[in-house]
C-alpha cells in the first residue's frame, strides 16, 4: 500500500523507521487475523478438496490402488469427450459474449433511469435467479412449448409448432445459453448497479458540465470506472460456462427425449462419479476442466492486473 | 445545433427505453406466468389460453396439497431453510468482510495467494468437490448436521470477491489515513471507520449469500441423508421428482402435480425477494453515503 | 443397535432373534431408503414387526445412485434395504465399482418366485443371479376409447397391420382422430422390443454380453410402420406428456394409446380428460405372421439389499413381504408383480367404474403372459440415448428408418462403455 512503498524514497529518522517497522509488524499480524477465520474455511472447503481430487484422479479409487495416468487416459478414449469439449467451446463463446455486452449495456442504461425506477426494473432482472432446480424445469417446458408458452406470438413468428420444434430450431447451446442468462445475468446486473452507483457523483456532475453526453458518460466515464467489476464477470461466467452442468443436466427431468446428460464435460464427471462409482475417471476430468478454467482465469487476471491494490 | 442535438438526445433515450423494456419482457413474462399459473389447474395448465387467471379455489387446493403433504413436512423444510440461510450468511459475512477489508488494504506475504487461491475455489465446480468434503465432515462427524452444511455454505469466495472490490475501490483513502494519524489502531480503524461505510457490501454480501444459501441444492444434498434436517430446495425437488409431475406421467398418488410444483417455486421465490428488497435499501443508501463523504 | 440382537442372531437365526428381541425390547434397527409412494408399504412392515425398527428415508429415482454411492465410499449410512423406482438401478448397482445387491437367488425360496407374473423378474436376473424383487409390473397393453370406437364403427385391432390399417382409415376422414404417440422414447423402445428388434438383449450365458443390431428386419418392419404412421398423421410427433398430444386428445380425438399398465389410470385419466366410462384394455398387438404378441415394458420398480447388511434374512423378509403380502399390495398405486397379490389388487380395478369394462385388469393379467424375457436391466440408459439421437429429428420431420443405425451406433458405444461386450 501506498505508505509503505513511499517509505523506501523518503528519508526518515532511525527511531521513526523502528516504530514505523513495529508498526509493521502489528500491522502485519493484524492482517493475518482479518483473514484467519477465512483462511481455515478455504482450506477446508476449497485448497484440500481441490488437493484430494487432484490426488483420486490417479488412483482406481476402487481398490485403491496407484495407477498413473490411466484415468487420463480411459477419459479420452471416452467416445462422448470430443463432442462434449466442441458443445462447451460453443456454449462458452456464446454465453461469455452475450453475457458481457448486454449486463454491461442494460447496467449503463439502467444508471440513467431515476433510482426508484432502477430499482425496480433490476429486482424485475434479478428475480428469475432466484428460481432454481425442480422450479426452473416446470418454467422451462412451458417456455418453450410454443402451445403454453407466453413468448407463443414469437415462436409462431419462426414456424415453431411444438416443443421440439423450438428445442431443435434454437439449438442446445442457444437454448442452454439463453436458460443460462435468464438464471445469472439478473444477479451481475445488481452488482453492476452497486458498483455504478459507487461512482463518485462530482465525477459524473463534471462530465456532465464537460457536455458529455449520455452515451459518452457511459462508455468514456463509467465503464472505464467500473471495469474491475466487468471483468470479474467475465472471468467467473467463462469459468462457470466451461463448467455447465445444471441446465443440460435438468432438461432430463422434462423427459427422455429431452435429456442430455452427456452434453457437457461436467456432466461426465458427474455421470462417472455418480452413477458409475468411478471416482477415479470422474477426478481426472474434473482435474483437467479446473487446469483449463484456472489458466485461462489466471491470464485474465494478470493481463488485466485485477489484483493490485489501487 | 442544440435543436439537433436534442432530437439525437430523445432517439437515444427511445433507444434506451426500449432496451429495457425488452429486458422486462424476457425476465418479466415467465415471472408474471408464474405467478399466475400457480392459481390454475393440471388440466387448465395445458388447455386454457396463456394467461388464463385460474380461480381462489384452485388455488387454495393446490397450497393445501403442497403444505399439508405428508403432515406438514414442508414448514420444517422451511424451518431449516432458514436455520442454514441465517447461519450461513453471518459465518460468510464474519468471515468475506474482514478478509476482504485486509486484502484490499493492507500488503502482507502471502495476499496475492490467497486472491488466487479464492479464485480457484470460485471456479472450482462443486461436482468434483463434493466428495472430498462430504469425506472430510464425515471425519469430523459433521455430515447430517446443521453445523456441517453451515460452515460448508459459510465458505463464500464469491463474497470474498466483492468486499475485496469494495473495499479496494470504494473506501475513501484520505479518511483512512487521517483516522490513522490520529492513532486508531487497525482494529478500531476496522470497525470505526471500514464496517460503517461499508454497509453496502455488507447488504451485497449477505445477500448473495442468502440467495446461495436458501437455493443451496447439491452440497445440501450429499451432506444431508435425514429428512428431518432437508432444506426447502432438497425437499421439494425430491417430493416433485418422486412425485413424477414434471414428466407429467406419473403412477403414484401423490397429489404433486404442476400446481404443486409452481406453487413450490413461487414458495422458494417469495423470500428472496423480500430480502432482495431489504437488501436493495442498504445498498443503495450505503452507496450513496459513501459515495457523498468520498 | 445393541449387540445383543447381534449375537443371538448369528445362534438362533431369524425367528429365536425376533422372540427374544421382543422380550428384551431391543429392536432391529434397519435402514431403508424407499420412493415416495412405497413409503406405506415399509410403514405398514414396520407397523406389523414390532421387534424391527426401520429407519426410513425418501430418495428420489434420480438420486438413488448418487447417494448410494456416497454412502458406500463412505462407508457409513449405508442402506440394507433399498426400493429401486428404475429398471436400470439393478444393474447400475451391481458392477465392480457399485457392488451393492446382493444375490438373492438361494436366500428366497423357488416357491416365491415362482409365484411372480411371467418374466416379472427379468430386470432382476443379471449374469445368473438374481438381484431383486419387482414390485409391479408395467407391460405395455392397448388402451381404447370404447364408446368412440363404437360411434366411428371401427373394430379394436389384433395385429400391428391393423392397427397401421386403422390409423390410415382414420386419419382418410380427416376428423382430426389419432392412435397415440409415435414418438414418445418409451413407446417406440417398446415397439421395437415387441417386434423382437435386437436394441440390447442380453445373451443367455454369456456374462454381461448385449446382442444390439438395428438393421434386423424385425427392426426396419416396425420403424417402417411407425414412419407410414407418423406420416399419416395416425401416430402423432408428440411424446405422450407434451401439451400438443394433450390437447388434442382432451378434444376427445385420442382414440387409443399403446401403453403400460398404469397409463389407464395416471395419464389418460387425469390429462386426457377421457370422461367417464369411456377408457378400457385390450391385448398388445402382434404382427400377422406370428402367433402370439410380445409385451415390452415401461417402468415398474423393485426391491433390493444390500450385500454386506448385518441382517441378511431381515431384509430379504422385508423385500419378500413388500412385494408379496396381500393386505398392502390390495391398495398398491400400480399393479403388483406377485400373481396372488396382484389378482386381489385387480378386484378394484375391475370393479372401476370408470373404465368402459369391467375386465382392464382381466386384460393387463392375460397381457402379463407375454411379458418379453428380454426386458433388461442395463447399465446405460436407452432412453436418453433415444433422446440424444432420434428424437429431434423423429419429432419434426424425420423417418425412424434412417435414424436406426445411429441409434444403434450410440447404444452400441454406450454399451461398450458401461462395460458390455457387444456381439
Amino acid at each position: 500500500m501506498n505508505k509503505t512503498s513511499q517509505a523506501g524514497t523518503i528519508q526518515v529518522p532511525k527511531d521513526r523507521m523502528k516504530r514505523r517497522r513495529r508498526q509493521q509488524r502489528r500491522g502485519l499480524v493484524a492482517s493475518y487475523l482479518f483473514v484467519l477465520p477465512y483462511l481455515c474455511l478455504l482450506l477446508m472447503f476449497g485448497v484440500i478438496p481441490v488437493i484430494y481430487a487432484f490426488g483420486m484422479s490417479f488412483f482406481d479409487t476402487i481398490s485403491g490402488v496407484f495407477w498413473g495416468i490411466t484415468n487420463y487416459k480411459m477419459a479420452f478414449q471416452d467416445y462422448r469427450l470430443e463432442e462434449a469439449i466442441y458443445n462447451i467451446i460453443g456454449f462458452v463463446a456464446l454465453w461469455v459474449s452475450v453475457t458481457i455486452i448486454v449486463v454491461t449495456g442494460l447496467s449503463l442504461m439502467l444508471d440513467i433511469l431515476s433510482r426508484r425506477v432502477a430499482t425496480t426494473i433490476r429486482t424485475i432482472y434479478f428475480l428469475p435467479g432466484a428460481i432454481t432446480s425442480s422450479a426452473i424445469v416446470v418454467l422451462w417446458l412451458f417456455l418453450v412449448d410454443p402451445l403454453v408458452s407466453p413468448f407463443q406470438a414469437v415462436f409462431h413468428m419462426f414456424g415453431w409448432e411444438a416443443r421440439q420444434h423450438v428445442v431443435n430450431g434454437l439449438g442446445m447451446v442457444s437454448l442452454f445459453a439463453i436458460m443460462s442468462f435468464f438464471a445469472h445475468s439478473g444477479g451481475w446486473i445488481i452488482v453492476m448497479g452497486g458498483a455504478l452507483s459507487g461512482l463518485s457523483r462530482e465525477v459524473m456532475e463534471a462530465s456532465r458540465v464537460d457536455g458529455a453526453n449520455l452515451w459518452q458518460q457511459a462508455v468514456y466515464v463509467k465503464l472505464p470506472m467500473i471495469w474491475k467489476s466487468v471483468a470479474l464477470m467475465g472471468i467467473l461466467t467463462l469459468a462457470g460456462g466451461l463448467q455447465i452442468f445444471v441446465e443440460p443436466q435438468l432438461m432430463g427431468m422434462a423427459g427422455p427425449q429431452y435429456a442430455r446428460s452427456d452434453w457437457s464435460v461436467n456432466q461426465l464427471a458427474f455421470q462417472y462419479a455418480f452413477s458409475m462409482g468411478d471416482f477415479g475417471i470422474s477426478a481426472a476430468l474434473s482435474t483437467m476442466l479446473i487446469t483449463v478454467s484456472v489458466t485461462i482465469a489466471l491470464i485474465l487476471i494478470f493481463a488485466t492486473k485485477f489484483y493490485q491494490v489501487k | 445545433m442544440s435543436k439537433k442535438r436534442k432530437g439525437s438526445f430523445s432517439v437515444s433515450r427511445f433507444a434506451v427505453y426500449s432496451m429495457l423494456g425488452f429486458g422486462l419482457i424476457f425476465y418479466g413474462v415467465p415471472l408474471l406466468w408464474l405467478f399466475v399459473a400457480g392459481t390454475r389447474s393440471q388440466v387448465s395448465l395445458f388447455s386454457d389460453p396463456v394467461f388464463t387467471i385460474g380461480t381462489w379455489a384452485q388455488a387454495k387446493e393446490t397450497w393445501h396439497d403442497l403444505t399439508s403433504y405428508n403432515d406438514f413436512q414442508i414448514l420444517n423444510w422451511a424451518k431449516n431453510s432458514v436455520i442454514y440461510s441465517l447461519g450461513g450468511v453471518s459465518l460468510s459475512l464474519a468471515t468475506a468482510i474482514p478478509a476482504g477489508y485486509a486484502l484490499a488494504v493492507t500488503e502482507f506475504p502471502g495476499r496475492k495467494s490467497i486472491l488466487v487461491l479464492t479464485l480457484i475455489a470460485m471456479i472450482t465446480p462443486s461436482q468434483a468437490i463434493v466428495l472430498p468434503i462430504f469425506l472430510e465432515l464425515l471425519a469430523l462427524g459433521l455430515n447430517n448436521t446443521y453445523l456441517g452444511l453451515i460452515l460448508a455454505t459459510g465458505f463464500f469466495p464469491f463474497g470474498i470477491y466483492l468486499s475485496y472490490v469494495f473495499f479496494s475501490s470504494s473506501l475513501p483513502k484520505g479518511v483512512m489515513d487521517s483516522a490513522r494519524v490520529d492513532g486508531c489502531n487497525r482494529f478500531q480503524l476496522f470497525i470505526h471507520i471500514a464496517l460503517p461505510l461499508a454497509k453496502p457490501v455488507i447488504a451485497l454480501v449477505a445477500f448473495f449469500s442468502f440467495l446461495a444459501n436458501w437455493s443451496n441444492y447439491f452440497l445440501a444434498f450429499v451432506l444431508l441423508s435425514s429428512e428431518k434436517l432437508f432444506n426447502l430446495p432438497l425437499g421439494l425437488t425430491a417430493l416433485i421428482n418422486s412425485s413424477g409431475a414434471l414428466e407429467n406421467q406419473a403412477a403414484n398418488d401423490i397429489p404433486i402435480r404442476m400446481p404443486e410444483a409452481i406453487q413450490a417455486a413461487i414458495v422458494v421465490v417469495a423470500p428472496v425477494l423480500v430480502v432482495f428488497l431489504m437488501a436493495q435499501r442498504y445498498v443503495r443508501t450505503g452507496m450513496l453515503a459513501g459515495a457523498e463523504k468520498g | 443397535m445393541t449387540r445383543l440382537p447381534e449375537t443371538i442372531f448369528g445362534c438362533f437365526g431369524a425367528l429365536s432373534m425376533s422372540l427374544f428381541a421382543s422380550a428384551s425390547q431391543a429392536q432391529t434397527q434397519i435402514t431403508v431408503w424407499s420412493d415416495t409412494a412405497r413409503i406405506s408399504t415399509f410403514e405398514a412392515y414396520d407397523a406389523a414387526h414390532p421387534d424391527i425398527d426401520l429407519e426410513l428415508l425418501t430418495v428420489d429415482k434420480d438420486e438413488l445412485v448418487t447417494k448410494l454411492q456416497l454412502a458406500m465410499r463412505a462407508k457409513a449410512d449405508v442402506p440394507d434395504v433399498i426400493f429401486m423406482s428404475s429398471s436400470n438401478h439393478p444393474a447400475q448397482l451391481s458392477t465392480r465399482r457399485t457392488d451393492y445387491l446382493a444375490d438373492i437367488s438361494d436366500v428366497v425360496s423357488q416357491d416365491i418366485f415362482d409365484g411372480f407374473l411371467p418374466n416379472a423378474n427379468s430386470v432382476c436376473s443379471l449374469n445368473g443371479g438374481i438381484l431383486c424383487l419387482r414390485n409391479d409390473v408395467a407391460h405395455l397393453v392397448m388402451w381404447y376409447d370404447k364408446p368412440l370406437m363404437d360411434e366411428l364403427g371401427v373394430e379394436m385391432p389384433e395385429t400391428w397391420e391393423e392397427f397401421e390399417q386403422l390409423g390410415a382409415d382414420l386419419t382418410a376422414r380427416g376428423e382430426g382422430y389419432f392412435l397415440g404417440s409415435g414418438v414418445q422414447p418409451d413407446i417406440v423402445i417398446g415397439m421395437l422390443g415387441a417386434s423382437g428388434c435386437e436394441i440390447g438383449f442380453p445373451v443367455d450365458g454369456a456374462e454381461n454380453t448385449l446382442r444390439i443390431d438395428l438393421s434386423t428386419e424385425p427392426c426396419l418392419r416396425m420403424a417402417g410402420l411407425i414412419d407410414r404412421m407418423l406420416e399419416n398423421g395416425s401416430l402423432l410427433r408428440f411424446g405422450t406428456s407434451e401439451p400438443g398430444l394433450i390437447t388434442q386428445a382432451s378434444a376427445g380425438k385420442i382414440v387409443m394409446s399403446i401403453g403400460p399398465t398404469w397409463f389407464g389410470e395416471y395419464v389418460m385419466k387425469p390429462n386426457y380428460k377421457i370422461p367417464e366410462g369411456h377408457l378400457t384394455a385390450a391385448m398388445p398387438l402382434r404382427w400377422a405372421d406370428e402367433d402370439k404378441p410380445v409385451a415390452w415394458s415401461w417402468g415398474g420398480g423393485n426391491f433390493g439389499y444390500w450385500k454386506e447388511t448385518k441382517y441378511p434374512e431381515i431384509a430379504s423378509d422385508i423385500i419378500t413381504w413388500a412385494t408379496t403380502q396381500e393386505d398392502h399390495l390390495i391398495n398398491a398405486v400400480t399393479m403388483p408383480a406377485y400373481e396372488q397379490p396382484s389378482i386381489a389388487w385387480g378386484e378394484r380395478v375391475n370393479n372401476d367404474p370408470y373404465y368402459a369394462t369391467n375386465d382392464v385388469y382381466d386384460t393387463m393379467l392375460a397381457a402379463a403372459a407375454y411379458s418379453s424375457p428380454h426386458f433388461a436391466s442395463l447399465g446405460y440408459d436407452m432412453r436418453s440415448a433415444f433422446g440424444k439421437t432420434i428424437s429431434a429429428s423423429l419429432s419434426t420431420d424425420g423417418k425412424l428408418v434412417d435414424l436406426l443405425s445411429v441409434y444403434e451406433k450410440e447404444l452400441t458405444n454406450a454399451a461398450r462403455l458401461a462395460g458390455y461386450k457387444v456381439e
